[in-house]
């Protein structure tokens, strides 16, 4: 009789508990860009807007870092958006959209320095815009000085390295997704990140083996 | 992302500082004016294409639909009825074939041979035999006659023994075969090939039509394979050296070669819009 109590118990106790059921995912409430653009080639304005604010910031900062020129970065950047909306036609959603939205950018670049040889007369950009002033001023100090200094290194890279690390960092991009913006390999690809990081570590920790 | 950070080999902590210290490098936002100039711009590209039509393009599709559906409908009626439509046979390709073959009597004697295992009559009339040689001098141009008539029965066309009457005399036949052989042009070596090949065709020889064909097919292959290359490294080399590559294979009909091409294209510089 315990016996037949423990067991009803038990199957009490499994009915009471939640069926192992497969739940549906819950709808994704931001679609995806691949299916946001496939909305605009289909005439939705808005799921491009959606697209736009979701990447202008980080193409623009992108293109910011790789031109060290704000006004070429601009028309740049103007120019990828302007090859994006007319591409949309042709979109295929093969890929990641931030691929093919910086492997339109890169090749942008790439044309761009093209017509004009050299992207010279950088315009310095101004690295102490985010200063906390409840730091220490030491601190701060040492911020600004560390900011400075990955500045000019970033910008002392060699163009190749400096477009992967900012494909890393601004795009989020992997190595693959790397590779495939720039149109190399890899193994090149990640050569090409190590020299960069190593460089810009470097130049951050200058001071302190100095010291 | 974070296995691949640790798969660089990289001190994690300085990673993550150089990204850190770059992060504070500041953050610049894209200039309004370029957002609402780009937005703009999407916008109206976007609507570009869902314009409604416009008001005079109504009209203007009604006359094109009736205009095109008269023209249609006048063709038809122009067009001769079943009843009265000649059959009309077309002419040897090649006249010096056929005079050759006339000269060469043994020659169409062994044609005649070879086909009498098909059911000719044993005693070939002059007619039917100059009609071997007509053949065989023009097949494409021999083929609807044999299509349309069956030779074995009395019905046989009309037209066909009439071309094959020997209206000329022996001497105007050798100077018109003296003066065609002057004017003997590579394309008459090819017809004569071909009519051999017909003859051996119609004369069950199968096994040699098929290797023929085979050959043909291969040859014919071979050549698309040869004449088919793509565009090269250098043609690559440039985006508007690929599209004239591409537009150049399209023209010359090779279709998917140049779809392929168009697709790598793509790959390589999703930007253009080549539709």
């Amino acid at each position: 009789m315990a016996c037949d109590a423990q067991s009803l118990s038990a199957v009490g106790l499994a009915l009471s508990r939640p069926p192992g059921v497969a739940y549906a995912a819950p709808m994704d409430p931001e679609p995806g860009d691949r299916t946001l653009m496939l909305r605009y080639r289909d005439g939705d304005n808005a799921a491009f807007e959606t697209l736009y604010r979701r990447h202008n910031d980080a193409l623009y900062r992108y293109l910011l870092r790789l031109c060290q020129h704000r006004h070429s970065a601009e028309d740049i950047f103007q120019d990828v958006w302007g090859k994006i909306i007319n591409a949309r036609g042709s979109y295929r959603p093969t890929a990641k959209f931030a691929t093919f939205l910086y492997r339109v950018a890169h090749n942008c670049f790439i044309d761009h320095v093209r017509r004009n040889k050299r992207h010279a007369n950088s315009v310095p950009l101004d690295t102490d815009c985010h200063a906390d002033s409840s730091e220490q001023p030491e601190i701060l100090t040492e911020r600004a000085l560390a900011r400075r200094r990955l500045d000019s290194a970033l910008k002392s890279l060699p163009d190749e390295q400096r477009d992967v690390f900012l494909l890393r960092e601004e795009a989020g991009l992997s190595l693959e997704e790397i590779a495939a913006v720039t149109g190399s390999s890899r193994e090149t690809t990640k050569s090409r990140l190590r020299y960069a990081v190593n460089k810009l570590r470097a130049a951050i920790d200058e001071p302190t083996r100095a010291s | 992302m974070s296995n691949e950070r640790e798969s660089l080999d990289f001190s994690g902590d300085s990673d993550e500082r150089v990204s850190a210290t770059y992060r504070e490098l500041g953050d610049e936002r894209a200039p309004e004016h370029l957002n609402q100039r780009i937005l703009q711009r999407a916008a109206s590209t976007g609507q570009r294409r869902y314009l409604p039509a416009a008001p005079w393009m109504r009209p203007v599709a009604w006359a094109a639909v009736i205009g095109l559906s008269l023209a249609i409908v006048l063709e038809i009626a122009r067009l001769p009825t079943p009843e009265t439509t000649a059959i009309e046979v077309p002419a040897p390709l090649n006249r010096s074939a056929t005079t050759e073959a006339r000269q060469a009597e043994p020659e169409s004697d062994k044609f005649a041979d070879e086909l009498a295992p098909m059911g000719r009559d044993s005693e070939p009339t002059p007619g039917a035999r100059a009609d071997v040689v007509d053949e065989s001098a023009a097949p494409a141009a021999a083929l609807p006659a044999t299509v349309s008539g069956d030779r074995q029965q009395d019905s046989a066309p009309k037209p066909i023994e009439r071309m094959a009457e020997p209206a000329t005399p022996p001497d105007r036949n050798a100077a018109i075969g003296e003066r065609e052989a002057a004017e003997f042009r590579p394309q008459d070596l090819d017809a004569l090939r071909q009519a051999e090949d017909f003859a051996r065709i119609r004369s069950g020889d199968n096994e040699e039509t098929d290797s023929i064909s085979s050959r043909a097919a291969r040859s014919s292959a071979a050549m698309l394979d040869a004449a088919a290359p793509g565009c090269d490294q250098e043609a690559r080399a440039s985006r508007s050296t690929w599209l004239d590559c591409i537009a150049e294979l399209e023209q010359a009909g090779l279709t998917d070669l140049a779809r392929n091409e168009r697709e790598t294209l793509l790959e390589v510089y999703p930007e253009i819009d080549t539709q």
